[in-house]
């Protein structure tokens, strides 16, 4: 990293572009490096994330959504909202872009060995938690019970949807999958239920019956965190999700006994340069690119209220 | 005197609980300048002050202010000439109504150009001005020098032809006498008399030394979109180097934009810190707008603005 | 190495020399514009301003910088060339205001954690002959924030004017090669400079005192003097594109057909779209939170992540702004508040 232009982006191919949601705003791009070379000096964690460089248009930093066990590729799920993204969604496969990293830092993947870990996502800020749950089973030995709780406004916006039917069926894991109960599928709360979406509790999430092989319900990720009832003790939880997901979930988490500093989030901003120089991503004394952007809840306590 | 007079104005405003806000003028940090301010209770009127460093357009505030107020709330503003023309152009825009705006209207003098002034005494440092009934008086580490008001009046308030705003709900004379300025468009029509390449070159000339730091942009009252066309990506209209050719379409296009809507206030060639002439660019397209649809700009409040109406009598030169 | 000495008749030959060598930047007046551009001979410079309206930051960290340059269309473009290199340059007439200010942004753009190296390259090429200020302008402050009007911190030779002749002191062994052709200076002239140093000083009329304030800021986020203070503020954005230590940009591509290139401009935190978001959030829509932001940034966060505050005094921001925001009232202003309590 230090000999290279932080800079320069790194020439990769698009090997497979998918849609990976039915308002076709989200697709799912695997890249791979041109120089296999570049790709072995590529060494990250989950968390990190990368400069999407089209050249000619600009960049997008995107979080990683590969895991690093997982070889050969890079994978990055992008949403259209600009002029890179809606570039990137229009490239083929076969087209050559610029990817510019690893930047930033990564959840707490050492800290966490031996302890339990909740992973919380919502929408398609689920991209580098699918990174970081690859990688925990991957290491499945260190680390004790493991929980994943996403939800999305509705079926079709949910991600990685072949691969969260195969997570449902482990046993060295739980999922539970949540969509917003004022939009199921087609209509009201009965409809969602009769496609297999059951209902939490509404009057008191928390008396929601989890029965067997039961993992599709219709809360908001809060209400869902509510149902499940993850246990505090040696915990972690790792938060990942749009601001207002964020702002109901975490005192949910306070509730059931997380201190702040084991809730993790990975926090999001306007971003350019990617490594701390051009003064942009800031909150407070910290540069989102370069000290996080996973930050846990305490060091934002202790950070501006600026995002 | 102006300022006792403002400082009445407002306090009975205050008591009268007509206004949360008034906009004025204080006296500056720096010599030969006033500095805009924000009143908001009875016992601050006393800041307010009046001289001839007055020089900013403060309808560029209003919007900004406004969008705060509650029902039925106002806010009071002290308004030159030019900056009435602008109240009276925002309104027309639809960005405030009237009844959310108390003009205290100010019958202007001219306001000095403090940089002029500056520039000729540099690079010696100004230690103080004092303004007297004619002539400002400067004094620098090693002597005193004295400018006459009306040479060193900015050349937009030289050819003022509306002193007197055309809107107020109060009314204050400035100092005695009427000022002899020049005629109005007399700078523009000296340029107009320029071959189309000597005003190309006096155009990239003067741009040349723009720096893209949009100060004419913000300090305009009438500049106020929430997405300007050089922050879009979506298309990538101009470029953001300074490469001559994207400063020269930025001040092109920002001038055709505010076309028939500049008040010629100046404030545009007061904010810029390379002394640019930008005020004469869009100054001469009002002129132009003027004369072909027979529209002063932000005289009359019923009028349409003249590029979004259509009339009969427009003339339709290029077209059949 | 003994200090040297120029009499101010030969400046012209000396400035021809130092041309030979390389780019000489010096401070020129055009049309009553004060700035730094490359100068060619001793004529050209105008050494009677204190401080130019804009500064030699722009040869380090250029406006406009290419950072990389591409060939293809969007589908398969690759770079084909970055621009690090430099040629030496000698930024000559440097107020000690503007030297310090780079040796506040070398902390930013060289360190640990990334080397940018479009501004090492330049840097590197860089040698720096100060001009001390014998008569700071009523704006200046750089006693306030750490410096002073003959200091020697980022500059290779220090320059002052005594009497009829230019006293040239080395500082850095750089600087030592730049001046190693010129007479030795009499030691009464540095005696007359230290007098004049103790009166430039002295002179300074602003009162700006800055003791404890970048740790009283931490807690002052929330206080609603920030409003207050940004009042007047037309967010226009002069003072960030004339201040020496500011650092922001913006990276933008322009191409036509199958070339183009990755520029680096100037950009300012003091604009709205600074901070906003693809989602469209946008985390500082407000004028104060973006004067909070610049303040802080200058006041508390550098000071937090490098151990310095990244003003140098200069005053720019002060007599070019339109509407005349000061920033010695608004330092004054928050160094005297009591911190209400918000939470």
């Amino acid at each position: 990293m230090s000999e290279m232009n932080p800079y320069i982006p790194i020439p990769v191919t698009i090997k497979r572009a998918i849609i990976e949601t039915d308002d076709k705003l989200i697709k799912t791009f695997d890249l791979v490096f041109n120089d296999k070379k570049d790709e072995e000096r590529f060494t990250y964690l989950p968390g990190q994330f990368a400069e999407l460089s089209i050249l000619g248009k600009g960049e997008s930093p995107i979080g990683i959504a590969s895991s690093p066990t997982e070889k050969g590729f890079l994978k990055f799920t992008v949403m259209k909202v600009g002029l890179v993204t809606t570039t990137l969604h229009e490239l083929e496969e076969g087209a050559v872009m610029g990817v510019r990293g690893p930047m930033g830092n990564w959840y707490p993947i050492e800290e966490m060995k031996g302890q339990n870990v909740v992973i919380v996502g919502g929408g398609f800020a689920f991209t580098t938690l699918r990174s970081l749950l690859i990688y925990l089973l991957s290491h499945r030995e260190d680390y004790k019970d493991i929980i994943c709780i996403y939800g999305a406004r509705n079926p079709g916006l949910l991600c990685y949807r072949d691969e969260l039917d195969e997570w449902a069926k482990r046993d060295d894991m739980k999922l539970y999958l949540g969509i917003d109960w004022k939009f199921g599928p087609e209509g009201p709360i009965e409809e969602a239920a009769a496609k297999g979406w059951e209902p939490v509790s509404l009057k008191d999430p928390t008396q929601t019956k989890l029965g067997k092989g039961k993992y599709k319900f219709t809360a908001f990720v809060p209400q869902l965190v509510q149902a499940v009832k993850p246990a505090a003790k040696n915990t972690y939880a790792i938060v990942c999700g749009p601001p207002i997901m964020i702002k109901f979930t975490i005192p949910v988490l306070t509730e059931l006994g997380y201190p702040p500093e084991r809730i993790v989030n990975s926090l999001e901003m306007r971003m350019k340069c990617g490594i701390g120089k051009c003064g942009r991503c800031n909150i407070g004394s910290k540069y989102v690119c370069k000290d996080g952007p996973v930050f846990t809840f305490k060091e934002l306590q202790n950070l501006p209220k600026e995002y | 005197m102006v300022k006792e007079k403002l400082r009445e104005i407002a306090k009975k405003l205050f008591d009268e609980g007509k206004v949360k806000l008034v906009i004025g003028f204080e006296e500056g940090s720096l010599p030969m300048r006033a500095s805009p301010a924000f009143i908001r209770s009875a016992d601050q009127v006393d800041r307010l002050t009046w001289n001839s460093f007055c020089e900013n357009n403060l309808a560029s505030y209003l919007r900004y202010y406004v969008s705060s107020l509650e029902e039925g709330e106002a806010i009071g503003i002290v308004c030159k000439g030019c900056d009435a023309r602008s109240v009276v152009c925002l309104l027309k825009e639809g960005q405030f109504k009237r009844d959310q705006v108390v003009v205290i209207g100010v019958k202007c003098q001219g306001m000095i150009d403090w940089k002029r002034i500056r520039d000729e005494l540099a690079p010696e440092d100004i230690i103080e001005a004092k303004e007297e009934k004619n002539e400002i008086v400067v004094r620098t580490k090693s002597s005193e020098k004295r400018f006459k008001k009306s040479e060193y009046m900015y050349d937009n308030c030289k050819e003022c032809a509306h002193r007197e705003p055309v809107i107020s709900d109060h009314m204050v004379d400035a100092q005695e006498g009427e000022v002899k300025g020049e005629e109005k468009w007399e700078k523009i029509r000296k340029f107009e008399q320029m071959t189309p390449e000597e005003r190309w070159q006096y155009f990239v000339e003067e741009t040349s030394r723009c720096i893209r730091c949009y100060a004419c942009r913000n300090a305009c009252p009438v500049c106020y979109c929430t997405e300007c066309f050089v922050d879009s990506t979506m298309p990538y209209w101009v470029g953001t180097t300074l490469e001559p050719s994207d400063v020269q379409v930025f001040h092109l296009i920002r001038a055709l934009h505010t076309a028939g809507r500049c008040t010629y206030c100046g404030n545009c060639t007061q904010a810029c810190p390379m002394g640019i002439d930008i005020a004469f660019l869009v100054g001469k397209l009002s002129k132009d707008v003027e004369e072909l649809f027979s529209h002063e700009v932000g005289v009359d409040p019923e009028e349409d603005p003249p590029l979004a109406a259509y009339s009969e009598k427009d003339t339709n030169e290029g077209f059949a | 190495m003994k200090p040297k000495v120029l009499p101010t008749k030969e400046l012209g030959a000396f400035v021809k020399e130092l041309v030979k060598s390389g780019l000489v930047i010096g401070p020129t007046e055009v049309k009553g514009v004060t700035r730094y551009i490359p100068v060619t001979s001793g004529d050209e410079l105008a050494l009677e301003y204190t401080v130019c309206m804009s500064g030699p930051k722009g040869f380090l960290f250029p406006q406009n910088e290419t950072l990389v340059q591409f060939e293809g269309y969007v589908n398969s473009a690759v770079p084909s060339g970055d621009m690090k290199e430099a040629k030496p340059q000698v930024l000559f007439g440097v107020r000690p205001c503007d030297a310090r200010s780079l040796v506040i942004l070398d902390k930013l753009f060289i360190n640990e954690d990334y080397v940018d190296d479009y501004y090492k390259a330049k840097r590197d090429a860089t040698s720096i002959i100060c001009f001390s200020c014998n008569e700071p302008r009523p704006t200046c402050f750089c006693t306030a924030v750490g410096g002073g009007p003959f200091d020697t911190v980022g500059c290779d030779v220090s320059m002052s004017k005594v009497e009829d002749n230019y006293l040239l002191e080395a500082v850095t062994e750089k600087g030592e090669k730049l001046i190693e052709g010129l007479k030795d200076a009499d030691p009464s002239l540095l005696q007359i400079k230290e007098k004049l140093k103790k009166q430039a000083a002295e002179s300074i009329e602003s009162k700006v005192d800055v003791e404890g304030l970048p740790q009283k800021l931490k807690g002052m986020f929330e206080d609603p003097i920030w409003q207050e203070m940004t009042d007047k503020c037309m967010g226009c954005g002069v003072c960030t594109y004339l201040c020496p230590t500011c650092h922001c940009f913006d990276i933008q591509d322009e191409a036509v057909d199958d070339k183009g290139e990755r520029i680096r401009n100037w950009d300012s935190c003091m604009f709205p779209i600074f901070t906003y978001h693809g989602s469209g959030h946008q985390p500082r829509d407000k004028r104060h939170q973006r004067m909070r932001q610049r303040i802080m940034h200058k006041f508390n966060y550098y000071v937090e992540n490098f151990g310095v505050i990244a003003c140098v005094g200069c005053g720019r921001c002060i007599t070019e702004c339109p509407t005349n925001e000061d920033l010695r009232d608004n330092l004054r202003k928050l160094k005297d508040l009591e911190p209400s309590k918000v939470e």
